[in-house]
């Protein structure tokens, strides 16, 4: 996630910078606040929640700025003199900032443009980057392609505002790099985590010699490095979970600045507050166990924590930021989180600081979500991982494999025992050294029936090598990254997708990678790929952290999305001869400017693949606002809907999707067997301040999204990374996995699986086995008609292998079939041979297996049973890196 | 629209204080004399008292001047009596900026000096020669620094996607600011030189590109790169650091000013210097007297 945007701003910065560059004096700023108060709340009670089109020009000098008014006023058009003059970001499009709410932005800004209409300009405002003239725009201009520069210009206006960041992550990474490396040691996994291990041990410990009062360093370190170095380690202190430690130092950072300079004085106190937040819940467990206490809204609100001492000192530490900085919404969110941990939300909270409760209650119900992950033996504490569910042993019952970031954890496979239990074979699969991976996928590469593993690592980090791991069908994997020729280049990724582009059969393997250039491997049938992505057109370099793939445009070759940070996101067409055009513009999907995990699906059921995009910028404040109200000034997550002509719609507001979510991992599924495919949305980011429940959004029949978090109990507090859709019990509902964990050590984390409620709708599994295809069936798709007595026909459809570019679905397909299905017709189509299958009277409840040209379809012998919701254990923990 | 060197003490009596007054101020050093106990400061305005300007003042009290060097950030008591205005109670201030990501950049330059004190004692001292270094420029030209002795070189880093304009778009725009305060100097007297910090992206055509939305005239405006390890090595000299890390580079803020002998004039640290104040530091170095030998014999 972008760092800069978290740390770029610190809040108030904007009224709070000059009161310590002129005066210490904590009355005068007092009477600040108090003026800025009165201002802000004139300003929003006229102005509150009205979003205007707002264009900027900024001049180097006041004269400059007179001289462009003037022309302005005579007539001059406002795009065209920004375009020529502007030194803003923004120039290149006409100066246009974007359709904001004016009571977000800097006061300057917000009181130049307050009451003013429609084709109306301000007066000159003298800002730190130069002297602005503002103009509220009639509209929206046309600009061309998507200028994440836009963005820039809203950051620097205070439009989009970023909290602390506790992670120790930038520290950690630091140090890494700094550490010395001998050659050859990216392609070697334990390397790369003994590397880890002693650059950071070296690091604290050459730190603590260095801030020793007896050393020779510690005596010349100036009062403002002592800050600075306390700090420091309080960072790294927060990156490997040693929060006893990461306090003591914290504090005595913070006891320093009260004396040497008070403007360090707001990060000090909301990383304390938020390392103690962070140290209460490892100290009641609340990460390792399979506990109901850190999902919000809480599911019992008289629920506390058993050991409260570190909860109160955090609300200590959060009191003293509020009181100078009442309105800061991530703070005043983290108090809240603080007293839930005390059993006192929302009631308990007083009542200048709560959030209320009802601003999170859903407006339907399907039933209460249970997390059986422990109790099923799922029970593995992991950092920010990826997941994949499927049948790995063709036993008929879907497995789970899941990767943690943490160079030094291993992969660990999850063997389903058909019992409501699941058992660790990591060893027995021969998979202990495979460490690390931000990411994985499935495929079955060779065609050998037997489903295999891609491991991706290196995102957000440094560049790494990949596992390609053969699945022996024998319930052991062998690595063969070497021999298949992906050993070749180093790279750091997260984000990689299987399709057959050429039809041949076989699974062509697109990785878009992180400051590289993408690559396109075609696999030649006999278990080796040749690199071919310059070739095809399809290597552009971009910081790139989603990608999938699906035929967008029904010509019967698989096509690729690219999300990228802090760029357009690429749509490439298959030209069908192995070359590809890039046409995100065209098609209008090139939004948001930073994104991150994305999927094809057919939301609305209408035979075309549409497209959800997630966005990553990382602003607690523009998330909190989704539920609390206010309006984004922020990117909103995208739906486009494919409009069948090669294009698609944006239709995010119409499906009341507008709405900020800081999404990580991510997927789809359905989930009441309606038909209609719902979604679950990981939430955080690295810093430990990032807690916000994960999200459940419910489709209403691919008219509009609804928020059930709150009555299906699904709010995980902690960063969500890889999650599936998958019926694990063999019951016909799809429960949710989740890998739970963050970027850092400190945030490891036990997954969740939540039991589906239950529902009394119908369905329908579906595996397909490709005969002149890919074996998988990756890319071939089923229609299924409903026809019932009183209702018109109704379809669903669905394509093998489409799921979120972070967390793997099954192959197996389970779909809805809504109340009372009385006939269900079945059509398959095989793009990659052009054949299609229509099966009639199909009975509904059961699965079903389909082999591409055959007659018939074969009944699969599923035996349902429940998942164990007892017998808690608490996770053991995989090797960390402290 | 910016004050020349003025007397404080006209500008003080021009306003409305005939009295004793005393105000927090505080400002970039421009110049510095121990021996005579006397400092020259660009100014922040004080809000209703008096604009930003330069102005020289006499140092009353202990501090040793010697520690003092041209391009800090200084804050200091503004006295104003009838007779005179003196700075007391001089400081440096460290720290001006308390976003996230510059005290992130502070901590994380502190860490480096700690793990690797080499490197970090490369950075040159002001008043001392600055070594050569080699990079290319936007023209894929191979620049030296030492091929601009005898001219005064404003330096600052940088790179494209910087996501932040009041970081790198802030430093760049200040040398752009430079470019038309002096534009009868610039090429002659003047050389601008951003650094961009980020070759894997911004090389080549690209360099030229964003060079092109500075319109900068490679012959005054030169926009440098090289490998990462070429980058690291000149911005060691200079005391900035710069970290990848999520899709963008964390970075230390500084702009040098380099004298027509190669020697470090000044060294900006931080972002919250006005165009207007780097300006004042270069208007001195270039005025300062030059030497005969040392221009004598350079090309023009």
């Amino acid at each position: 996630m972008p760092k800069q945007f978290h740390t770029l701003f610190s809040r108030n910065q904007a009224h709070m910078g000059w009161i310590y560059r002129y005066t210490l004096l904590r009355f005068l700023t007092l009477l600040v606040i108090a003026a800025v108060s009165v201002i802000l709340t004139h300003a929003q009670t006229s102005d509150a929640g009205r979003k205007i089109d707002v264009g900027i020009i900024v001049t180097p000098t006041q004269d400059e700025a007179r001289t462009i008014l003037k022309q302005l006023n005579s007539g001059a058009d406002f795009s065209v003199l920004a375009k020529e003059k502007s030194i803003d970001a923004t120039a290149s499009d006409g100066g246009y900032m974007g359709n904001l709410d004016p009571t977000q932005l800097r006061i300057e800004v917000r009181d130049a443009l307050h009451g003013h209409k429609a084709g109306e300009l301000t007066d000159i405002v003298h800002l730190p980057s130069g002297y602005a003239i503002l103009k509220v725009l009639p509209a929206a201009p046309p600009t061309s392609d998507l200028n994440p520069k836009r963005i820039s210009s809203l950051l620097a206006s205070g439009a989009i505002r970023y909290g602390t960041m506790v992670a120790g992550l930038s520290e950690a990474n630091a140090v890494l790099a700094q550490y010395p490396k001998p050659d050859g040691w990216d392609r070697n996994l334990q390397q790369v985590c003994e590397i880890r291990k002693n650059s950071l041990a070296n690091a604290k410990d050459a730190m603590q010699e260095a801030m020793a009062p007896n050393s020779a360093t510690g005596a010349r370190l100036s009062p403002i490095e002592q800050i600075q170095g306390h700090s420091l380690l309080g960072e790294l202190y927060d990156y490997s979970g040693e929060m006893e430690k990461a306090v003591r130092e914290w504090k005595a950072a913070y006891d320093l600045a009260k004396t040497v300079e008070p403007g360090f004085l707001p990060d000090i106190e909301e990383a304390l507050g938020a390392s103690y937040l962070h140290m209460s819940e490892m100290e009641n467990n609340v990460y390792r166990g399979s506990r109901d206490l850190d999902i919000f809204p809480p599911l019992d609100p008289k629920a506390s924590y058993e050991k409260k001492d570190e909860s109160k000192l955090a609300i200590e530490y959060f009191q003293k930021y509020l009181e100078l900085r009442p309105g800061d919404l991530e703070v005043l969110w983290l108090m809240n989180l603080a007293y839930m941990t005390l059993g006192e939300y929302p009631d308990g909270v007083p009542v200048a600081y709560r959030i209320p409760a009802a601003d999170f209650k859903s407006r339907q119900n399907i039933g209460r979500f249970k997390d059986v992950a422990a109790a099923v033996g799922l029970n593995v504490l992991r950092d920010a991982g990826g997941l994949i569910v499927d049948d790995f042993d063709n036993d008929g019952l879907l497995d789970v494999v899941v990767s943690s970031q943490n160079v030094c954890d291993p992969i660990h496979f999850f063997h389903n025992n058909g019992d409501g239990t699941f058992s660790d074979r990591t060893a027995q699969a021969g998979l202990e050294n495979q460490l690390g991976a931000l990411n994985i996928i499935q495929a079955d590469y060779n065609n050998d029936g037997c489903m295999d593993i891609l491991m991706l690592r290196g995102g957000w980090e440094f560049p790494q090598r990949k596992s390609l791991l053969r699945n022996n069908c024998d319930g052991t994997f062998t690595d063969v990254t070497e021999a298949s020729g992906l050993m070749a280049s180093v790279t750091a990724t997260q984000a990689a997708a299987w399709a057959d582009i050429d039809n041949d059969g076989y699974l062509d393997l697109f990785i878009a990678n992180e400051n590289s250039p993408a690559q396109l491997f075609h696999n030649k049938g006999d278990g080796t790929f040749e690199e071919i992505g310059h070739a095809a057109h399809i290597d552009q370099t971009a910081f790139s952290k989603g990608a999938v793939s699906a035929d967008y445009d029904g010509d019967g070759l698989p096509d690729f999305y690219v999300t990228n940070q802090n760029g357009v996101n690429f749509l490439y067409h298959n030209n069908g001869n192995l070359t590809f055009t890039e046409v995100g513009r065209q098609a209008g999907v090139q939004a948001p400017a930073y994104s991150f995990a994305a999927w094809f699906f057919d939301y609305d059921n209408d035979g075309w693949p549409d497209l959800f995009v997630n966005t990553f910028m990382t602003s607690m404040d523009e998330t909190l606002k989704t539920y609390v109200g206010g309006s984004h000034n922020q990117e909103t997550l995208k739906l486009y809907r494919n409009k069948h002509d090669g294009t698609f719609e944006d239709v995010t507001a119409q499906v009341g999707l507008d709405k900020v979510f800081m999404a990580m991992g991510s997927n789809f599924g359905d989930i009441d067997n309606d038909g209609y495919l719902d979604i679950y949305l990981g939430s955080g980011n690295p810093s430990q301040t990032a807690l916000l429940p994960h999200v459940l959004l419910r489709n209403n029949e691919g008219k509009s999204f609804d928020d059930i978090t709150q009555s299906s109990g699904t709010g995980e507090l902690h960063k969500g990374h890889g999650i599936a859709f998958a019926d694990l019990s063999r019951r016909g509902v799809e429960d949710i996995v989740a890998q739970i964990g963050g970027a850092i050590p400190a945030d490891k984390h036990a997954m969740r699986v939540f039991e589906n409620p239950g529902t009394t709708n119908d369905w329908l599994n579906v595996r397909l086995v490709g005969v002149k295809s890919n074996r998988e069936a990756l890319g071939a798709q089923i229609h299924v008609t409903v026809q019932d007595a009183n209702q018109p026909p109704r379809s669903m459809y669905r394509t093998v292998g489409q799921s979120s570019s972070f967390g793997a679905n099954p192959m197996e397909q389970h779909i809805g079939l809504g109340p009372n299905a009385s006939t269900v017709t079945l059509d398959i189509w095989w793009p990659a041979s052009n054949t299609r299958q229509h099966f009639t009277n199909v009975a509904k409840n059961q699965f079903i297996e389909i082999k591409e040209f055959a007659p018939s379809y074969t009944p699969l012998k599923r035996q349902p049973f429940h998942l164990r919701e007892s017998a808690p254990v608490a996770a053991s923990t995989s090797q960390s890196s402290k | 629209m910016r004050n020349k060197l003025l007397s404080g003490v006209l500008i003080l009596a021009s306003a409305h204080l005939w009295a004793f007054a005393q105000h927090s101020a505080q400002g970039i050093l421009l110049e510095v004399n121990p021996a005579e106990h006397r400092i020259v400061v660009s100014c922040d305005a004080i809000p209703g008292y008096m604009e930003a300007m330069t102005m020289p003042f006499t140092v009353h009290g202990s501090e040793d001047l010697k520690t003092f060097a041209p391009g800090a950030t200084v804050r200091f008591n503004m006295v104003a009596t009838k007779k005179e205005a003196y700075a007391e109670h001089l400081q440096v201030v460290h720290v001006t900026n308390f976003e996230s990501e510059p005290m992130e950049a502070g901590r994380l330059t502190l860490l480096h000096k700690t793990l690797d004190p080499a490197a970090a004692a490369k950075a040159v001292a002001v008043g001392n020669p600055v070594p050569d270094f080699a990079l290319t420029d936007q023209t894929q030209q191979i620049t030296h620094l030492a091929q601009f002795k005898g001219k005064v070189v404003a330096l600052t880093f940088t790179y494209s996607r910087c996501p932040n304009p009041s970081y790198c778009f802030r430093l760049s725009n200040n040398l752009s600011q430079l470019e038309r305060r002096f534009h009868a100097q610039a090429g002659r007297n003047l050389i601008l030189i951003t650094i961009v910090i980020d070759p894997d992206q911004d090389r080549g055509k690209a360099l030229e590109r964003y060079a092109g939305t500075w319109k900068a005239d490679p012959a005054t405006w030169h926009f440098l790169t090289g490998t990462i390890k070429d980058v690291q090595n000149v911005a060691e000299l200079f005391g900035m650091n710069f970290w990848s890390g999520e899709g963008f580079l964390t970075h230390s803020f500084h702009t040098v000013v380099i004298d027509r002998d190669g020697k470090l004039a000044a060294n900006l640290e931080g972002n919250q210097f006005s165009a207007g104040q780097l300006g004042d530091m270069v208007e001195m170095v270039l005025n300062r007297p030059q030497p005969a030998a040392s221009t004598a014999g350079m090309p023009q």
